[in-house]
């Protein structure tokens, strides 16, 4: 994941534009490249082209919601051990995710779950910070 | 009717008018005669032989009620038998004093089948299904027209059968499993099964059983309600919750995020900020009570998801504390941590359990006395758990006291609404619920002199 040359690419998938225009111009602020997907089909055709080094997903979103583009995005090669943030704001998110069989992957510890409500920016950069080990 | 017959021969000596009237007969041909003479064998036989008790035992008999053949059809007597004594202290003459009691009899069966009558409409237009079994073996021994309406077996169909051998029946008492519970207990209550009816339709139920004598026979009374309409509609209730929960938490979200960037630009001026600052607590003010009312209705539908797991209990003590830390330090508490050596770990849900001490602390703080500066959080080892108590200086009403301990939703002392506007009431009832799916309880005291505390305990890791 150390990319030296290079810039650090994070996909957020959000359809709140209020929200992922706030993210971008925190995560651009802190020297992070964005890309940026308002919807799961969308999300997943930019995770699968440009491999970014992590990715936020926002779960309920129009057409392809946030699982359902977890779910595809498992099948792939590379998408299958891709880190992913979900930030989400929908109780009971995880039992929702066991329900599709895509539980959190202890050993790989792919994903984790964020409310947002919960969570300040400060807070999120952090975490990111911790996950890419930066 | 009155009469005396002569002790030895058991003939009529005396006789009076009531007992012409009653048996249909002039007294003049009793006289000299026994009961032999008027009525059939076995009935004089049974008249002979509660003679013979009463004299031979030198004392009254009683016949609460006998049957007796007169020209006016069969009477019913209730009868007293009392032996006379001549001076030597031995039975003379045996007195007889019948009262006819056919009519109050008929009427007492009249007003039997008239309540039996009633029951019966009861059991026949009730709007649930009514099942009446045999405590021994669970056969079918009565079932009202509601059962077929709602399960769809008619009472021919059930009669005889037992429980078990009945589909939508076996489903609500699991293959004996709570049929044997039921026998044991005497009672049985639950308050959402499914099952399939014979139409095959999937419905909810409410089930209430109990056992009672009838006669000398035991059996159980099997009442099934249909909650159907009632688990869609909370299951809707829940499902609107949840969704209504994201459409909050969406732009308070957004609120929260953009005031920390505006916040941030560092561009402002103290008035400007210090606004801003009243926007951050309005807005997570608002993020809580969304928080709670979700945590209510998790709780309330059943849905509390408990992951347990090995915990460092100081740490998770000092999390919390930290945590509240800023909020105690504004509000000029400060917080002590007393703890013993040598911690284990406990078995808990570390998320819930944090927000359970966090929720007992914010309430310390707030409602601690104005002068008072300490809030003091203890852990007790005890053998099986660990005791944490949180205590402060202020203390609770008398009347809020009783109302809390009833862990009610939306309790709050009369004069918490002028020290701590923001409450919901509804902390003490999540933390209650959060502590007991731990395994816990929770309890308080509180006095003017003590000030309150309030108890909970954790259970300890059976691991290492």
């Amino acid at each position: 994941m150390n990319k030296t040359n290079k810039k650090i690419l994070i996909l957020v998938v959000e359809d709140e534009k209020i929200l992922i225009r706030t993210l971008e111009e925190r995560l651009a602020a802190e020297g992070f490249e964005v890309t940026k997907a308002y919807d799961g089909d969308q999300g997943l055709q930019l995770a699968l082209i440009e491999h970014p080094d992590l990715i936020l997903l926002d779960i309920l979103m129009p057409n392809v919601d946030g699982l359902e583009m977890l779910k595809k995005l498992r099948e792939d090669a590379w998408g299958k051990y891709a880190p992913v943030i979900i930030l989400t704001n929908v109780k009971d998110t995880e039992t929702m995710a066991k329900g599709m069989g895509i539980g959190m992957d202890g050993l790989n510890n792919t994903y984790e779950y964020m409310v947002k409500t919960d969570w300040s920016l400060d807070a999120i950069i952090g975490r990111i910070r911790e996950r890419l080990n930066i | 009717m009155i009469f005396v017959k002569d002790a030895k021969n058991l003939k009529f000596e005396l006789f009076n008018h009531a007992g012409e009237m009653l048996l249909g007969q002039k007294r003049k041909d009793f006289y000299g005669k026994s009961d032999y003479d008027f009525f059939p064998k076995n009935e004089a036989n049974f008249f002979i032989k509660k003679d013979r008790e009463t004299l031979n035992n030198k004392k009254l008999v009683e016949i609460l009620e006998e049957p007796i053949k007169t020209s006016n059809g069969i009477r019913f007597l209730h009868t007293k038998k009392i032996p006379l004594y001549d001076e030597n202290g031995k039975p003379e003459f045996l007195l007889g004093i019948s009262e006819d009691i056919t009519e109050r009899k008929k009427l007492e069966e009249k007003l039997k089948n008239s309540m039996e009558d009633k029951y019966r409409k009861l059991f026949e237009s009730a709007r649930e299904s009514i099942l009446i079994l045999d405590w021994e073996n669970g056969e079918i021994t009565d079932s009202n027209p509601f059962v077929q309406t709602f399960l769809g077996y008619s009472a021919d169909e059930l009669i005889g059968k037992k429980i078990f051998e009945i589909t939508p029946l076996n489903d609500i008492i699991k293959n004996k499993e709570r049929f044997n519970e039921l026998k044991e207990k005497g009672y049985a209550y639950y308050d959402n099964l499914s099952l399939e009816t014979k139409f095959g339709e999937k419905k909810h139920v409410e089930f209430i059983s109990n056992v009672y004598l009838v006669g000398d026979k035991k059996v159980i009374q099997c009442n099934i309600r249909d909650i159907t309409e009632r688990f869609i509609l909370d299951e809707a209730k829940s499902g609107f919750l949840s969704i209504a929960s994201h459409q909050l938490r969406t732009p308070l979200s957004m609120t929260k995020w953009v005031l920390e960037s505006l916040i941030q630009q560092g561009s402002l001026n103290l008035k400007q900020q210090s606004k801003l600052n009243d926007l951050v607590y309005s807005n997570e003010r608002l993020i809580k009570l969304v928080n709670d009312l979700l945590n209510v209705s998790t709780i309330d539908t059943g849905k509390l998801e408990i992951n347990k797991k090995e915990v460092d209990i100081l740490k998770l003590v000092n999390d919390s504390v930290e945590s509240i830390k800023a909020f105690a330090n504004k509000k000029q508490k400060e917080i002590k941590i007393i703890a013993p050596e040598n911690i284990k770990n406990v078995n808990c849900d570390p998320v819930l359990v944090s927000e359970a001490l966090e929720n007992l602390l914010t309430n310390a703080v707030n409602y601690s006395l104005i002068g008072s500066k300490e809030i003091k959080i203890t852990i007790n080892d005890r053998s099986e758990d660990y005791m944490i108590s949180v205590h402060n200086a202020g203390s609770i009403e008398k009347s809020v006291q009783e109302k809390i301990k009833k862990y009610d939703k939306f309790v709050r002392g009369a004069n918490a609404p002028g020290i701590q506007p923001t409450g919901s009431g509804l902390g003490l009832y999540i933390t209650k619920k959060v502590i007991e799916a731990n395994g816990g309880s929770i309890w308080f005291e509180s006095s003017a002199k003590d000030g309150t505390t309030f108890y909970l305990t954790i259970i300890k890791s059976k691991l290492k």
